[in-house]
């Protein structure tokens, strides 16, 4: 029998908001917001910053406000036993999607690059097993590995640093095009920023619960960071016509070095962003795993199994990319916009029904 | 059911005493008379017990003083005013009087007496102390821990005078006992790791245990684990070390080694001399031998998978030489480095069993005779042997004998994963372990602490080694009822 155990530090809270949100977005974030923002992409990636923000700050806020209790909860305490159902199947919807669009878009990033001899659905389901694997002792495993994942963030943030010098400030100039142009380009950060969700599901478990606003926001900022800088130096290294027309610009940055012993950084950053995505998917498999689990009362394990299997077919549909593209286009400005007028909803709603004091489970 | 009491016939006892330990023709039963009449029996075990000794502080008085003794008060004055035995104890209990001759112990039973005195009169001749030959120090102690269970822990007490040093017995085996020593500096160490070693030594299911490596086995839960989760020395300076970290050691009776409990990943890494140099000089050394795990886990798989799938990512001056040493190579390259890596294992363990001079001999020889002809012959590249040679030594560099013995075996499932799933399978393998390493935990300690969970003061005795005077106290990851670290 598997022993569950889900309680984390102030710290692991950090990491796992940090590390959620670094997926695929990463390598074509740039792409996106060099459309609409040009060379001031990079100050729309900042702005979008506000989304991963707001959420880990209301986050924190609601469950104040609520003592802590488990997401079903909070949920039944604010909107009452059927709408409270309602959401948490709807943010079962959204770590499912999350999950299948991420392993979709590693599979096809991975089989673009190094692995082209491999097929997509073998990448897609080795790696879903080594989601289930990670999940399948509960959150207090996905914690520790955040932790040490977040050393390895440290590398991928190393890696563009090396192309500092190698560009042109020309590119970057000037800093601001148009407001209205940055503004335009922010949605298109949405979904680099989506996962961060999963601030809402592991509150509960954090031992030193005084430390989670401050905890929820400097991880949410070091992503942010992260995302802005690698967008800046890729704008800077490639200017932002061909930023915009690449699919993976991140990519095509960092297989632009030669290295003594290999032909260039690709290797290398695939490897250390590879155990990222890893992370990633185990953070959104214990999202789902973890919802169905409170609405059908079916232990972790099994709900990680049932919905593993359901990812694997799902995301071999998203195969080829533009498949995925399509899909993400469609459906995350959906949910961003319902997660937060749920979450603006619930805070504000949180300082009504904070009065009795509810027992943690 | 025979009774488990002495009873009033000395002939009887003799007997119940008989069918509970092994009579073999070294099961002395000497009778002696005292008080004129009364027969007087000295029963031990030849060889267990010294005979010097129980001839000299027992039958020797028991003849002498044997008339002088009170008729009422027979044992009581054997006790007082007969036996020379400076450790001596009175029992009426047969399994315990049978479980004591078999540890050398002599016992004296007299006729109509219910209870009889047991005399320590174990031989002390065991192995003399000498330097360890599998953990040799260039400036650590000359000794190490010889087979004899009080003596080892005499070694340990001569080093920590400490009143709080606490040594508890067990006794574990189902088919015969064994004796297993427990050892903690109480105040240092953590309660809750206390308890948990406790718990996992009280409720210990076995057969027997043998050794240390026996009993590490079943005190892990995960038959199927290959990391240790025990640390095994011969070393009285790495156990005093340990206790004063807030460890315990585990002694078993006739083992030399004394297992460390717990132990975490990074610890095995660790060489003891990292405390005896200068700082810098033992950090050089803590990142070479980093440096050198790391190419025992990855430098043959990388190798084989930008061979056989991403040529293209070696730089093209490295790609010609690869190139025109491998021209003519029949073999596919993973079984090139399979059969270079284990033949050199095979030349490994022969060199083990094998006597000191003709191990060194066969090691040296093989390996050059093998790697020479294999290459002359064209059947293995120069790079890939290389490759594969530079893996061998690196292995060299653990400290940990166990240790090391897991990382030389992770390098053959990532080949495989490589040769499959090419550089995809690297990652898949590294971060399987990386998984399975940070699930782990070594009696409630995570194993892969400090890094995780992250104690950054503990992190100064990790990757690195800070000055001493940082690092000498008790490790914050080693106390978890201190702060609740998950």
């Amino acid at each position: 029998m598997f022993k569950n155990n889900n309680q984390i530090t102030k710290n692991q809270y950090m990491f796992i908001v940090q590390n959620s949100m670094i997926g695929v977005g990463i390598l074509s974030l740039a792409s996106g917001v060099c459309k609409d923002a040009q060379q001031s992409g990079w100050i729309s990636v900042l702005i979008g910053g506000i989304y991963p923000l707001y959420l880990t700050i209301a986050a924190s806020i609601i469950y104040k406000n609520l003592y802590f209790n488990e997401f079903l909860e909070i949920n039944r305490r604010i909107y009452g036993k059927f709408l409270s159902y309602i959401f948490v199947i709807f943010f079962l919807v959204n770590f499912i999607l999350f999950e299948t669009f991420v392993l979709s878009g590693f599979a096809n990033v991975l089989v673009f690059s190094t692995v082209k001899f491999l097929s997509p659905l073998t990448v897609i389901i080795l790696t879903i097993v080594l989601s289930y694997f990670t999940v399948n002792q509960g959150l207090t495993t996905v914690g520790r590995l955040a932790e040490l994942m977040f050393y390895l963030t440290i590398f991928i943030l190393i890696i563009p640093l090396y192309f500092i010098n190698k560009g042109d400030t020309t590119n970057i100039l000037p800093l601001f095009s148009s407001f209205n142009s940055i503004l335009k380009a922010v949605p298109s950060t949405f979904f680099s920023y989506s996962g961060v969700e999963i601030c809402f599901l592991v509150i509960p478990f954090v031992t030193d619960t005084k430390k989670v606003l401050s905890s929820g926001i400097i991880g949410s900022i070091f992503t942010i960071a992260l995302y802005t800088i690698t967008v800046l130096f890729t704008i800077n290294y490639c200017g932002w016509r061909l930023t915009s027309k690449l699919h993976y610009p991140l990519l095509y940055l960092v297989s632009g070095a030669e290295l003594s012993v290999l032909s260039n950084f690709e290797p290398l950053f695939l490897f250390l962003w590879g155990n990222k995505i890893f992370q990633t998917l185990a953070v959104g498999n214990f999202g789902m795993s973890y919802t169905m689990s409170q609405i059908t009362k079916i232990p972790l394990q099994r709900c990680s199994l049932y919905l593993s299997l359901l990812v694997i077919f799902i995301s071999t549909m998203l195969v080829p990319e533009y498949n995925r593209s399509n899909i993400i286009d469609k459906a995350m400005p959906v949910l961003v916009v319902i997660i937060l007028i749920w979450t603006t909803i619930t805070l504000f709603l949180s300082f009504f029904k904070r009065g009795a004091k509810v027992e943690k489970n | 059911m025979p009774s488990e009491r002495l009873i009033n016939d000395v002939y009887a006892n003799i007997d119940l005493i008989s069918s509970n330990v092994p009579s073999n023709m070294n099961f002395i039963k000497r009778e002696v008379t005292i008080l004129g009449s009364i027969p007087c029996f000295v029963l031990f075990i030849s060889g267990i017990a010294d005979k010097g000794i129980v001839e000299e502080i027992v039958i020797k008085p028991l003849m002498q003083k044997g008339s002088k003794i009170n008729n009422q008060n027979i044992i009581d004055d054997l006790v007082k005013k007969c036996i020379l035995a400076s450790d001596l104890t009175v029992s009426d209990s047969i399994p315990e009087i049978c479980y004591e001759l078999l540890n050398g112990k002599c016992v004296v039973l007299v006729e109509n007496i219910k209870s009889a005195v047991i005399c320590n009169t174990a031989s002390e001749k065991y192995r003399s102390i000498q330097e360890s030959t599998t953990e040799k120090s260039v400036y650590g102690l000359r000794e190490s821990f010889t087979e004899n269970l009080n003596l080892n822990i005499t070694m340990l007490q001569r080093k920590v005078k400490n009143p709080n040093l606490k040594v508890e017995k067990y006794m574990i085996g189902d088919k015969f006992k064994t004796e297993v020593a427990l050892t903690y500096i109480d105040g240092i160490i953590d309660p809750l790791v206390l308890t948990n070693i406790k718990s996992r030594l009280a409720g210990l299911k076995a057969p027997a245990i043998i050794t240390g490596g026996i009993l590490e086995q079943f005190i892990d839960n995960r038959p199927y684990n290959l990391f240790p989760i025990t640390k095994s020395t011969e070393r009285p300076d790495k156990v005093v070390f340990d206790l004063l970290e807030g460890k315990a050691a585990i002694f078993i009776s006739e083992s030399s080694t004394a297992l460390i409990a717990p132990a975490t990943f990074f610890e095995f890494f660790q060489g003891f001399e990292d405390y005896s140099e200068r700082t810098i000089l033992a950090n050089f050394s803590r990142l070479m031998r980093f440096i050198a795990i790391l190419t025992v886990m990855i430098l043959e798989p990388i190798y084989l998978v930008l061979l056989i799938y991403n040529p293209e990512l070696f730089p093209y001056k490295l790609m010609s030489l690869i190139i025109s040493s491998r021209q003519n190579i029949p073999l596919p390259p993973l079984l090139e480095i399979l059969a270079m890596g284990v033949a050199i294992e095979i030349l490994r363990e022969g060199g083990l069993r094998l006597p000191n001079p003709i191990g060194t001999t066969l090691a040296i020889v093989g390996g050059i005779v093998i790697g020479e002809s294999a290459t002359r012959a064209g059947l293995v590249s120069y790079v890939t042997l290389f490759i594969v040679a530079i893996t061998v030594i690196c292995t060299f560099i653990i400290p940990s004998y166990q240790m090391a013995l897991t990382i030389r075996f992770i390098r053959f499932p990532m080949l495989i994963l490589g040769q499959m799933f090419g550089f995809y399978g690297l990652l898949v393998g590294f971060y399987f372990l990386l998984v399975h390493l940070t699930k782990m935990e070594s009696f409630g300690i995570a194993y892969f602490s400090p890094i995780v969970p992250s104690r950054f003061t503990d992190l100064l005795d990790s990757f690195i080694r800070a000055p001493l005077k940082n690092i000498l106290i008790e490790p914050k990851s080693l106390h978890p009822s201190r702060k609740s670290p998950k």
